[in-house]
C-alpha cells in the first residue's frame, strides 16, 4: 500500500534553467580513465620518492 | 584514441609508443563505454528511457569523453522533461568537443526557441511550487497547478507522478491510471510509474493495459509539433539520433509503401511462384503419369483383343481347313465311287479319270482296299484293251503299232502272258 507521506518525501525539486550553471559546475565527471590516471600518477610519484630516497 | 598518460596517439599495441604506459585497461574501459552506449541506444529505441539513462550514465562512468553517449543522455533527459539535466549534458559535451559536436546544434536550437525554453522553465518552477504546496498540505492547489503544468509540458514525468499520487490519495484511481498510462508512453520502465500502476491494479483488481512500444520521436511528432522540429534538427546533427530517427514525412511514407509493395511482390515472386510452378509441374507430371497408365492399359487391352482376334482367326482357319479337308475327302470318295462304277461298267476312260482324281492318303483303310481293287480292275481293263489292240495290229501285220501297244499294256503289268 502506498504511503502518501513517505512517497512525497521521495519527490525532489527540479533544477530550473537558472540553476543550470551551478549544476554543471557541481557535476562529478570522474570516470574510470581519470582513476587510472590518478593511479599512474601515484605510482610514478612513489617511484620517484623511492628513487630519491635510494640516492 | 590517445594515451591517458602522455596524450600520444595510440597504435594497436597494448603499450603507448611514446611513454610505454600499459593502456590495455584504458582500451577495455573505452570498449565497455561503447557497449553501454549501445545498450542505452537500444533501450531508448524502445522507450525504456529509465533504462537508457542508467546505461548511458554507466557508459560515461567508463569514458566521460564518449560524446555520443553524453549527447544521447541529454536527449533522453530532454524527453523526460528534465531540460536542465539535458542542457547540462550538452554543455559539458560541447566543452569537451567544441568542433563537430551535435550538442552545439541542440543548444543553439534551444536558444533560438527561447520562448519554448522559458515555457519549460516556467513549468519546472511551477512544479517545484506544486511540490511545496503538497508538502505544506495544500493538495488542492497543487492538483490544479499540476494539471496546468502537464498541459504545458506533457513530458514532465515527475509531474505525472506527483499528480497521480494526489489522485491515489483522494481514491481517484482511474484518473491516476489514465495519467500513469500517459507516463508509460513516455518512459516504459520508470520504476515509480510501474509501482503506482501496480498499486492501482491491486486496489481496483483490474490490470492496466500498457500501450505498444512507441519510440519517443514518433510520440513527439503527434503530441508536440514544435518538438518534432527539434527532433528533426537533432536527428540531422547527431549520430545516435540518426540511428533513432524515423522520417515520417509524406514522401518517405509513399516511398516506404512503394518499397513495401516491391518487396512484397518480390517475396511473392521468389517465394510463392517457385512453389506454384512446382505445384503446376507436379500436377502436370501426375496427369502425364495418369495418361501414360491409361495408355498402357488401353494398349494391353488392344493387345489382348488382337490376340483374341488372332485366336479366332486361327480357329476359323482351322475350321475352314477342316471343312476343306472334309470336302476333299467327300470329293475323293465321290471320285472313288465314280471310278468303281465306271470300272464295273467297263468304261475305262471314265474310270481312269475318276481314279486319277482320287488321293489314296485321304481314304480310310476300307476305302484304300476299294481303291486298290479299283486300281487292279482298271489296270486289268487297260491291259486287256492294249492287249486286244496289239494282237489285232499284229494280225493286220502292223508290227510297229502292235509293238507300241503291247509295250503300253506291259506298263500296266510286270508280266505279260499271251
Amino acid at each position: 500500500m502506498i504511503n502518501y507521506e513517505e512517497e512525497l518525501k521521495k519527490f525532489k525539486p527540479s533544477l530550473d534553467v537558472d540553476e543550470a550553471e551551478g549544476a554543471i559546475y557541481s557535476r562529478d565527471l570522474t570516470d574510470v580513465i581519470d582513476i587510472l590516471q590518478e593511479m599512474l600518477k601515484e605510482t610514478s610519484g612513489s617511484r620517484k620518492e623511492s628513487a630519491e630516497t635510494g640516492k | 584514441m590517445r594515451c591517458m598518460n602522455c596524450g600520444e596517439e595510440l597504435s594497436d599495441s597494448a603499450y603507448c609508443p611514446k611513454c610505454g604506459c600499459d593502456v590495455s585497461v584504458q582500451r577495455q574501459a573505452i570498449v565497455l563505454s561503447g557497449m553501454y552506449y549501445n545498450q542505452g541506444l537500444e533501450k531508448a529505441e524502445v522507450r525504456d528511457l529509465s533504462g537508457a539513462i542508467d546505461q548511458l550514465r554507466r557508459s560515461l562512468k567508463f569514458n566521460k569523453m564518449n560524446i555520443q553517449a553524453r549527447n544521447l543522455l541529454g536527449l533522453v533527459y530532454f524527453e523526460t522533461g528534465e531540460v536542465v539535466a539535458a542542457l547540462s549534458e550538452w554543455v559539458i559535451s560541447k566543452n569537451m568537443q567544441p568542433e563537430g559536436n551535435p550538442a552545439t546544434g541542440y543548444i543553439e536550437q534551444l536558444r533560438k526557441d527561447s520562448g519554448r525554453l522559458d515555457a519549460i522553465n516556467s513549468t519546472i518552477k511551477k512544479y517545484n511550487a506544486a511540490l511545496r504546496n503538497c508538502q505544506s498540505g495544500n493538495e488542492d492547489v497543487a492538483l490544479i497547478q499540476l494539471k496546468k503544468i502537464l498541459t504545458q509540458n506533457p513530458k514532465l514525468i515527475k509531474g505525472y507522478h506527483l499528480l497521480s499520487l494526489l489522485y491515489i490519495k483522494n481514491g481517484e484511481y482511474e484518473k491516476a491510471r489514465r495519467l500513469l498510462r500517459r507516463a508509460v508512453r513516455i518512459d516504459r520502465t520508470n520504476t515509480t510509474t510501474l509501482r503506482f500502476l501496480r498499486e492501482i491494479d491491486e486496489v481496483t483488481g483490474m490490470q492496466t493495459p500498457i500501450d505498444a512500444k512507441t519510440p519517443f520521436w514518433q510520440k513527439n511528432a503527434k503530441e508536440t509539433p514544435e518538438a518534432e522540429s527539434e527532433e528533426e534538427v537533432r536527428r540531422e546533427k547527431t549520430a545516435p539520433a540518426q540511428n533513432l530517427a524515423r522520417d515520417t514525412s509524406v514522401s518517405v511514407n509513399i516511398f516506404n509503401i512503394v518499397l513495401g509493395a516491391v518487396i512484397g511482390a518480390a517475396a511473392i515472386w521468389f517465394l510463392f511462384m517457385p512453389a506454384r510452378t512446382a505445384s503446376i509441374r507436379e500436377e502436370a507430371n501426375r496427369r502425364v503419369s495418369e495418361y501414360s497408365s491409361a495408355m498402357a492399359l488401353h494398349n494391353t487391352t488392344i493387345e489382348n483383343l488382337n490376340a483374341q482376334i488372332q485366336i479366332s482367326e486361327d480357329t476359323v482357319e482351322n475350321a475352314n481347313m477342316r471343312i476343306k479337308s472334309s470336302e476333299n475327302k467327300t470329293t475323293n470318295y465321290e471320285n472313288l465311287l465314280k471310278a468303281v462304277n465306271a470300272a464295273d461298267n467297263g468304261t475305262i476312260d471314265r474310270a481312269s479319270n475318276a481314279y486319277s482324281a482320287v488321293d489314296k492318303s485321304l481314304l480310310s483303310v476300307d476305302g484304300a482296299q476299294v481303291y486298290d481293287r479299283v486300281s487292279n480292275e482298271i489296270d486289268e481293263l487297260i491291259f486287256q484293251k492294249f492287249k486286244s489292240e496289239g494282237i489285232a495290229a499284229f494280225n493286220e501285220n502292223k508290227f510297229e503299232r502292235s509293238g507300241t501297244t503291247i509295250m503300253m499294256s506291259l506298263s500296266t503289268r510286270r508280266t505279260l502272258t499271251v
